[in-house]
């Protein structure tokens, strides 16, 4: 049966094909021959502005001066000059105080502070009495002089942000 | 050096292994003494190498002393510029005139020992390959007879003699083929290590900042340049920018062998550690400077470095 439907397809696309007269192609004139010219292009460098205004910088930029702090967000900016006390704690790239809230295993909330100079041991005093209003026990803290921070069992976060922008770091 | 060791210790009639033992013996005999002190060794006040040598008192640091070169990018609250004397290879004392202000950031940091272990680690391992082979049961070409029956004989019973049983048998857990050490170091750690090996040169007083590195032959003599700093025995890292002719310094580096002179590019940790004084040039600092807080202040890759920010350094 396919045999026969194959032969049946081939005579009617032999019919087809008889019937139409194939119309000659139209004579390619010398202007359009083989050896033409390469088109011509110019090179221009006008639209890169707009790409140049996308682009961006490299380096974190210093955050604008606002007229009150806190900022909406709940940032403060730095004083300008380092507080007269025996530490110093610096701002992270991003200018944001540096600490961390993480999960060790086995469910064990800590906050990091890093980035710690001078006397580690007179700041790791002053949180811990921060943290007792608001720990069940004894406020556990661990100095690692190190990496320079302290550890803190417990997520303090907030409290300790409230505390170091009133210093003024 | 054996095989010359053997010649001279069958003259003699001594056996090689004890003609090796008597030669380091005798090399080291000195450390048996009394009054010996390791050249390594750094006492307060005391200090090993200069027991030949007059100890000339280096000035401390006023503020009326003109200042050469200030910080170029802008300093930490906490801590102030470091201040240090800036020498000049053309003159043969040292003139205390002028001082150079250096970035707390390249020259003083916390001195994390365990960084600074982990990239010369780095830097000494990345490179090895381990071209070790052993053959296992499979390549040993003996091929896969049975060696002697399996009852009858009083022996063991066995099926091949490749098995890692046998003596020259294969090898089961071996080296296999050259490996490879290759491991990549957090950026970040890389750039500490170096900042940390600069500021461990600056607290040991060993750091020399020189005016440039571009002399000509009107340049002293050399020995009497290095004998007035006390510097006659130290080993010394010249580090220059790439825009200055070196081409006396490269004549007075092949004759000593105590100069190494190298382009700001090629700074690296165990060259920091390895020579004894560490001198840069005055025109480095600048560049240095912009580089590391380049990196230290700017926004974190999204995938890979790239070019398309609008002010790459």
């Amino acid at each position: 049966m396919r045999i026969q439907q194959v032969f049946r397809i081939c005579n009617s696309c032999r019919h087809i094909l008889k019937s139409k007269v194939i119309q000659p192609l139209p004579q390619v004139s010398q202007a359009l021959s083989y050896t033409t010219e390469p088109t011509r292009y110019t090179v221009s460098y006008e639209d890169f502005k707009h790409v140049q205004d996308i682009l961006p910088p490299s380096r974190i930029p210093e955050p604008p001066t606002h007229d009150s702090y806190p900022t909406p967000s709940g940032w403060v900016a730095p004083s300008e000059e380092a507080p007269d006390l025996p530490y110093f704690i610096s701002r992270t790239k991003f200018h944001v105080l540096p600490i961390v809230e993480k999960e060790k295993p086995r469910d064990q909330p800590v906050t990091v502070v890093f980035y710690i100079d001078g006397d580690i041991w007179a700041l790791e005093k002053e949180l811990k009495e921060l943290i007792r209003p608001y720990v069940e026990f004894d406020p556990a803290t661990r100095v690692h002089e190190v990496t320079r921070s302290i550890i803190l069992k417990g997520h303090h976060a907030q409290v300790i942000e409230k505390f170091l922008y009133a210093k003024g770091f | 050096y054996f095989r010359f060791k053997m010649k001279l210790c069958c003259r003699k009639l001594i056996s090689p292994a004890r003609f090796i033992l008597q030669s380091i013996q005798s090399r080291n005999s000195h450390v048996n003494r009394e009054d010996f002190i390791p050249p390594n060794l750094v006492m307060a006040k005391v200090n090993p190498l200069l027991h030949n040598v007059t100890i000339q008192e280096v000035p401390k640091i006023s503020d009326k002393i003109p200042v050469f070169r200030h910080c170029v990018e802008k300093l930490p609250k906490n801590k102030n510029a470091i201040s240090v004397w800036l020498d000049n290879l053309l003159h043969a004392r040292p003139q205390y005139n002028s001082v150079v202000q250096l970035h707390p950031v390249l020259f003083d940091t916390h001195p994390r020992m365990d960084i600074l272990h982990s990239v010369v680690r780095w830097q000494q391992e990345y490179r090895e390959v381990d071209y070790s082979w052993s053959r296992t049961r499979a390549e040993i070409g003996r091929g896969k007879k049975k060696p002697w029956p399996q009852k009858g004989t009083g022996r063991a019973r066995h099926g091949s003699s490749n098995s890692p049983l046998w003596v020259k048998g294969g090898i089961s857990q071996g080296p296999r083929g050259p490996r490879a050490s290759f491991y990549e170091l957090n950026p970040n750690t890389l750039l500490d290590g170096l900042l940390i090996a600069l500021s461990i040169k600056h607290i040991q007083n060993d750091l020399i900042i020189i005016e440039s590195a571009q002399i000509s032959q009107d340049m002293p003599d050399f020995d009497e340049y290095l004998e007035n700093r006390n510097l006659s025995e130290a080993s010394m890292l010249l580090v220059h920018a790439e825009n200055e002719n070196i081409s006396y310094l490269e004549h007075l580096a092949e004759d000593s062998k105590l100069l190494n002179i190298m382009p700001l590019y090629g700074l690296n940790v165990c060259s920091i550690l390895k020579h004894d004084k560490l001198v840069l040039s005055r025109c480095i600092l600048d560049e240095l400077e912009h580089k590391v807080l380049w990196h230290k202040t700017r926004y974190p890759w999204l995938g890979s470095p790239h070019n398309f920010y609008i002010d790459m350094p």
